[in-house]
């Protein structure tokens, strides 16, 4: 849902405004309900958290910190529980995965074509 | 580390907290409010996606419903039970409780919720950009979301990823 995904973001930005463990733990705890709920927004909450840290940083070397895993750790693991449960165990989601996941069409001209005809 | 200081430049339009401020935002979400009401019944974009969440929450709202009858409720059942599992259906079942709430299943119900939770994005979008840049920049940024065409006509869908 977009609201958690924004409410998750703004969480990220307390955290990096006065950073403390009890707003980077409010932060993964947003993050963990929004990507148990929507995992595809993973990508754009994890960026969001890294572009945040190398402005604080100014330093790419120190963008991997304990914050990170932490906050990794948090966010993301009642998503692997459900939906690796969903995949491995209960089936329930391996059409799912099926459907979204096609890693050979990263060697497909037609995929990137048409990826260049969407930007462009 | 301060994003925003908070200190308003002298170009700025918008000040904290200021009167016409709160009146710009108090319309807007007003006005984006209105605006998804107004199509609440129509047909959304991701039919496919609305179905499924119909055929759950149609579901959740017979089970233990004794006003049903058990065939229907078996019916029920058997169409959730063909639909695929795409994420964990907990908008479904806030929309069953709605019907519980209001004693009967109408599909337009859920949109209540999806405008409701679009509209408190629309408040932590504001948040966001103004803690990042300035309330000016909020303003607008909150208006896009809120009141943005594409956007509000997606908005007034009922499936988990409004």
């Amino acid at each position: 849902m977009m609201m958690l995904f924004l409410i998750s973001l703004y969480a990220l930005v307390l955290y990096f405004e006065k950073p403390s463990l009890r707003r980077l733990l409010l932060a993964a705890v947003f993050t963990g309900v929004t990507l148990f709920l929507r995992p595809l927004v993973i990508y754009a909450i994890f960026c969001g958290f890294l572009a945040l840290s190398l402005y604080q940083s100014k330093n790419w070397k120190k963008i991997i910190d304990l914050p990170l895993i932490i906050f990794s750790v948090v966010s993301l693991l009642p998503s692997l529980i459900y939906y690796g449960y969903g995949i491995l165990f209960a089936d329930f989601m391996r059409s799912k995965v099926s459907s979204s996941f096609m890693p050979y069409l990263l060697i497909k001209k037609d995929f990137w074509l048409g990826w260049s005809d969407l930007v462009i | 580390m301060m994003f925003n200081d908070g200190a308003a430049e002298p170009q700025n339009i918008f000040r904290d907290n200021s009167w016409w401020l709160r009146v710009c935002l108090f319309i807007m979400f007003l006005f984006a409010t209105l605006l998804r009401l107004d199509e609440i019944r129509a047909p959304g974009h991701l039919l496919d996606r609305e179905y499924t969440s119909a055929i759950f929450a149609r579901a959740y709202y017979f089970r233990n419903n004794e006003k049903v009858e058990p065939w229907r409720r078996e019916i029920a059942v058997t169409a959730k039970n063909q639909q695929p599992i795409l994420e964990p259906p907990l908008l479904e079942y806030l929309v069953s409780l709605i019907y519980r709430l209001m004693g009967r299943e109408e599909i337009f119900f859920a949109r209540y919720l999806t405008i409701a939770f679009w509209i408190l994005g629309g408040i932590f979008m504001y948040l966001i950009a103004k803690q990042l840049l300035s309330i000016d920049h909020a303003v607008v940024a909150s208006a896009y979301i809120s009141l943005s065409l594409w956007v509000s006509s997606s908005a007034g869908a009922s499936s988990p990823i409004h």
